[in-house]
């Protein structure tokens, strides 16, 4: 009985690391885009986390056929180690700070985090979202606003939201598309347009031996295609231009 | 009679400055011989000046295209606009080469002139170049005294000096006088950023 339990849980931490298997066709994905891409095509195995996470994996041999990062330095960084094609961008994005409806912090925009005592939520260092915000917050002259609140630092963008949605933090710095998806329990506060920096998604088909090449690059046309810009662009996402 | 004739600025007075305008800008781009300025190498928050000067020289260059391009203008009103229109492009370079790859692309927004009024065009145009020179000005007069990095400093000083003239330009141009009383006011971040932000929507080409 102890020997099944045994195996039962190293089967399931298996199958936790590595979400998908081998023979099936797999997307890697931000986590921002966890709502579109399902609503694209839902023939593809989805594993949605932070892109520097995925990024890993797949550096340590996971069965990605396709990679779609929140900003261009993952997706290129995998194509500079001859570990995916050369990635194409699909979306752009941009940040707005998040607040639960009820609004128990009171803010009115981000200046209002300068009087400090607020519980925030933003993205590690390593994360996309979380070097997005970090570079925000320098060319806002607000750096100083993550040593005076109490700030949570999550690994994808997704944590964050939640982290909001729930009440557990007075604010946090996501995407617009994320704040969309957040429904009516949680309102977006746009931020200053001249300090968002471009936030660009990347995607590129993986290689690797027994990489389901047709089926990646099928599924990057069907994104860049005029149905998947319609797509991306319904879920709040900003394109690039064509070609 | 000249169709510049029946404004009533100082004629000579505006292309006297608009040259001395057109020289000054020149200094931003090319080192002075007696001492190489400080390269910037901004600290920290230092570089939210220089990001929203970036973006604000990119918004005043597509201004200056709107004015050179304005058959309000006289043929002499408008070789002094487009000089300074290439005193913004200089400034825009200079900022960009210490944004690197962070600096604004014109991709990057969509820039929405505000609508110059039809019947009367050129005093329209005059107040929003003049407004927005303010506003650069007041920010780059903000960031002298608050940015800790001394080549930051420097660079941001040097623009002011230049763009104080090219107020002055434009000032003349619309019949008032000159910055005589000193330099504009220092303009914070926090109250420039609204401003910036009504001349930037979102990028966003056809699906």
């Amino acid at each position: 009985m102890n020997r099944t339990l045994a195996i039962t849980a190293v089967t399931t931490a298996i199958a936790a690391a590595a979400p998908a298997s081998a023979s099936a066709f797999n997307v890697y994905a931000a986590s921002s885009l966890s709502n579109a891409f399902p609503a694209l095509t839902g023939s593809p195995k989805y594993n949605f986390g932070g892109s520097n996470t995925l990024q890993t994996q797949i550096e340590k041999g996971a069965p990605a056929d396709v990679f779609a990062s929140a900003s261009p330095t993952e997706a290129q960084a995998l194509y500079a180690e001859g570990r995916c094609t050369r990635p194409v961008t699909l979306a752009t994005n941009t940040l707005v700070l998040l607040v639960p409806s009820s609004n128990p912090g009171r803010l009115s925009s981000v200046y209002t985090l300068r009087s400090g005592g607020k519980r925030l939520s933003i993205g590690n260092a390593g994360v996309p979202i979380g070097v997005y915000t970090r570079k925000l917050l320098a060319r806002l002259h607000l750096s100083s606003i993550l040593k005076s609140n109490t700030v949570s630092q999550e690994s994808n963008v997704s944590q964050v939201t939640s982290k909001v949605a729930l009440g557990s933090a007075d604010a946090g710095f996501v995407y617009k598309t994320d704040a969309l998806a957040g429904g009516d329990r949680v309102r977006a506060l746009t931020l200053p347009r001249y300090a968002q920096p471009p936030v660009r998604y990347q995607m590129c088909a993986v290689i690797r031996d027994g990489a389901n090449t047709t089926a990646a690059q099928s599924f990057i046309n069907r994104v860049v295609s005029k149905t998947g810009r319609a797509t991306l662009r319904r879920f709040g996402f900003g394109l690039p231009p064509k070609g | 009679m000249h169709e510049g004739d029946e404004h009533t600025f100082d004629r000579g007075r505006f292309l006297r400055l608009g040259a001395a305008t057109v020289a000054g800008a020149g200094l931003i781009g090319v080192p002075a011989a007696r001492a190489a300025p400080p390269t910037p190498a901004p600290v920290g928050d230092d570089v939210a000046y220089v990001q929203f000067a970036a973006t604000a020289e990119l918004v005043s260059v597509s201004l200056g295209a709107a004015l050179t391009a304005s058959r309000a203008f006289t043929a002499a009103e408008r070789r002094t606009l487009t000089a300074l229109r290439d005193g913004d492009k200089q400034h825009l370079a200079r900022l960009a080469a210490v944004l690197g790859p962070d600096a604004p692309q014109y991709g990057d927004f969509h820039i929405r002139l505000p609508k110059a009024s039809a019947l009367n065009l050129r005093a329209s145009l005059l107040r929003q170049a003049t407004g927005l020179a303010e506003l650069v000005a007041g920010v780059y007069c903000s960031g002298v005294g608050d940015v800790a990095d001394a080549g930051t400093r420097t660079l941001l000083g040097r623009l002011l000096w230049s763009e104080a003239q090219h107020l002055s330009a434009l000032r003349l141009l619309a019949g008032k006088p000159a910055i005589a009383s000193g330099l504009p006011g220092p303009v914070s971040l926090d109250d420039a950023t609204p401003r910036l932000d009504t001349f930037l929507g979102d990028a966003e080409p056809p699906a």
